[in-house]
């Protein structure tokens, strides 16, 4: 093989994920893009302009003149979207940081486990994978709701004196992400915890800082860019989570995921939704590229 | 500061499981020494190391830093500090930072802390590198960044895990003379702990050989060449030739040995009992080409070059090899050569068969 030069088989290897990320990621982000700077019309579908396939190039041309970016002005002129906005970012920052202080001791804990029964304990952070999600979150509505479980035990114990008020709140729809996050932040934590060089801490010891000095200025710091990647894996996913807030929520938990939903399929306002998603897209891609970067700098050190 | 040993240990025992890692060992160590202990790999010297500075606890025994019993306390609490193979520097932290670490934690004041610093990076040599990371640094570098660290705290004894192991042999040997030239400037007690026989030997002040989790000899290192104490001491530390045989004759401090190789005649401190199997060891070095009182015949098999002396392998009537080693540039004779190799009883060293 030359210089610079690679096989066909490699160039396939090579060009799979590409061809992955444009077929399940680019060309649908790009319809997404392209219906968030079309009109909403009564129509089927319900939004103007429509490219007819064989059209030609000069109806396609004269189409794509029609194209205005109302829907993402519409969006700033929208209270609901700025509050859903705003609420799903407080919720997901709020149940991020929960899971972090959850997620981070049971990583050390099962770091710090014989390595016999670490991957029995790694097994059961994932354990819940193994049901459906919706009938975890159902689940939840069980133990939370006012007749639940939770409420149950706690005034069998004496601990209220009247059932809690959780369910269909944003402590209901905290939890439940909380819970169903978990794992997504237990593992990158684990993983960074688990790389670290044993006789580290021993050398810090050996130096004269307490088992506490030891966490904070050597495990914690080595361990920042596992609780980085954790973080973003769950913050990402949870400001745009529907189902939790929908099943666990109530009335006045809108998140940004519902508002979406309610514009799609009862306003039919595809156009506004679809600006909804590109506007949410790249709130948050920010962040990825900046994480992404930041790892790329550390690799290259 | 309370005066005594930098290091003692006193009947320290140490099992893990069914091991027995550390079997009672009683060893002292003076202030200002340089110590090795030396044996091969499992026979319990890191253990002993890790006792000292407080990862592991025995299960018997005392241990003292500078007259003090340290036997139970934390290792962040011990007067003593570590050079790890490793060398364990932490990833996150500049040169100066992993030197100032320790100096942190003693809550030294800001100005002293980095005064001490610029100091141990003088005293490594390390001038100009104090921002870099331990990614940024040469294998060399890191070793002398780690030094620096272990021994920012000033400790009155300083235990140093394989500290060569990690170099190539160019580098080694050089830091060998640097770490001797340290010890001695800084006058810390340094116990290494190594399984390379050179590395001991060209250190220590004194070596402990360690085997099997007891101490086999303890002494200067020409001591422990000259006179090993045991058959396991005079094969791990250099080259030896070994003769098996029964004494026949013991007077005048000379022992008659009768051998398969013929009759030898040995110096011996104390007259051994007549009959008794023991072995004789001789270095290559003692034996010589030519006639002599232990005279043996054989054929030169082959030698190996070593620059300024050759070692050669020479197969006595009775079928064993024996090695010689002689300086270069005499008339050498070649490989398949008739000779006669001989040896002074005083070369001879009786050791239990």
């Amino acid at each position: 093989m030359r210089k610079g030069r690679l096989s066909t088989g490699a160039r396939l290897a090579l060009g799979a994920p590409y061809l992955w990320i444009a077929l399940f990621f680019l060309a649908p982000l790009a319809l997404v893009l392209k219906i968030s700077l079309s009109m909403s019309v009564i129509a089927q579908p319900p939004y103007e302009p429509a490219f007819a396939f064989g059209a030609g190039l000069a109806e396609w041309v004269a189409q794509a003149q029609k194209f205005s970016t109302e829907s993402y002005r519409g969006l700033l002129d929208d209270p609901l979207y700025l509050q859903s906005c705003l609420t799903s970012l407080a919720i997901a920052g709020v149940s991020t940081l929960i899971a972090l202080l959850v997620a981070y001791p049971l990583a050390l804990a099962i770091v710090r486990s014989s390595p016999r029964l670490r991957p029995l304990l790694i097994g059961l952070a994932v354990a819940p994978f193994w049901t459906s999600f919706l009938i975890r979150v159902y689940a939840w509505i069980a133990i939370l709701k006012e007749e639940g479980l939770l409420n149950h035990a706690l005034l069998a114990l004496g601990l209220v004196d009247e059932p809690l008020a959780i369910f269909a709140t944003n402590t209901a729809v905290v939890i439940g992400i909380v819970y169903s996050y978990l794992p997504f932040v237990i593992l990158p934590i684990y993983n960074s915890l688990e790389r670290q060089d044993a006789s580290l801490r021993e050398a810090a010891a050996d130096l004269g800082a307490s088992e506490l000095q030891t966490f904070w200025t050597v495990t914690l710091p080595l361990s920042a860019p596992g609780v980085v990647a954790g973080a973003l894996l769950m913050f990402i996913p949870a400001v745009g989570e529907f189902v939790i807030p929908d099943l666990l929520g109530g009335s006045d938990t809108i998140m940004i995921g519902r508002t979406m939903w309610n514009d799609f399929f009862e306003n039919r306002d595809w156009p506004t939704a679809s600006a909804g998603a590109i506007a949410l897209l790249a709130l948050l891609v920010g962040p990825i590229v900046w994480f992404e970067r930041r790892q790329m700098r550390e690799a290259v050190r | 500061m309370s005066a005594g040993p930098a290091l003692s240990f006193e009947q320290v025992s140490k099992r893990f499981g069914a091991t027995v890692a550390v079997d009672g060992v009683s060893i002292e160590i003076g202030a200002g020494e340089f110590f090795a202990l030396l044996g091969p790999s499992g026979c319990g010297k890191t253990t002993l190391m890790r006792i000292a500075a407080g990862f592991e606890t025995p299960d018997e025994g005392r241990v003292t830093i500078g007259g003090a019993d340290v036997t139970a306390r934390p290792p962040h609490r011990r007067p003593v500090n570590m050079m790890f193979q490793s060398y364990a520097l932490f990833p996150h932290m500049s040169v100066a930072d992993n030197v100032a670490f320790g100096l942190r934690r003693e809550g030294m004041a800001r100005a002293d802390v980095a005064a001490r610093v610029a100091e141990m990076i003088r005293l490594v040599q390390l001038q100009g590198m104090e921002t870099r990371r331990p990614d940024q640094l040469s294998g060399g570098q890191r070793q002398r960044a780690a030094l620096a660290r272990a021994l920012a705290r000033r400790p009155r004894l300083l235990l140093l895990d394989e500290p060569l192991a990690a170099l190539d042999r160019k580098l080694r040997e050089e830091t060998q003379f640097e770490l001797m030239d340290i010890q001695k400037r800084l006058g810390t007690a340094f116990v290494v702990v190594t399984h390379d026989q050179d590395e001991a030997m060209a250190m220590a002040d004194r070596i402990a050989v360690m085997r099997a989790g007891r101490i086999e000899q303890v002494g200067a290192p020409a001591e422990i060449y000259e006179r090993p104490r045991s058959r396991f001491v005079a094969e791990f530390i250099g080259e030896i030739n070994l003769f098996e045989g029964r004494v026949t004759a013991a007077r005048d401090s000379v022992a008659h040995i009768d051998t398969a190789e013929g009759a030898i005649a040995a110096n011996c401190a104390r007259a051994p009992e007549q009959g008794a199997r023991l072995a004789i060891a001789v270095r290559p070095e003692r034996m010589q080409f030519g006639g002599g009182i232990n005279s043996l015949e054989g054929v030169v098999h082959d030698f190996a070059y070593r620059g300024d002396r050759r070692i050669f392998r020479v197969r006595l009537a009775s079928g064993r090899l024996v090695r010689l080693s002689a300086p270069v540039g005499r008339d050498a004779p070649a490989a398949g050569a008739q000779v006669n190799i001989a040896f002074d009883p005083s070369a001879c060293v009786l050791l239990d068969a």
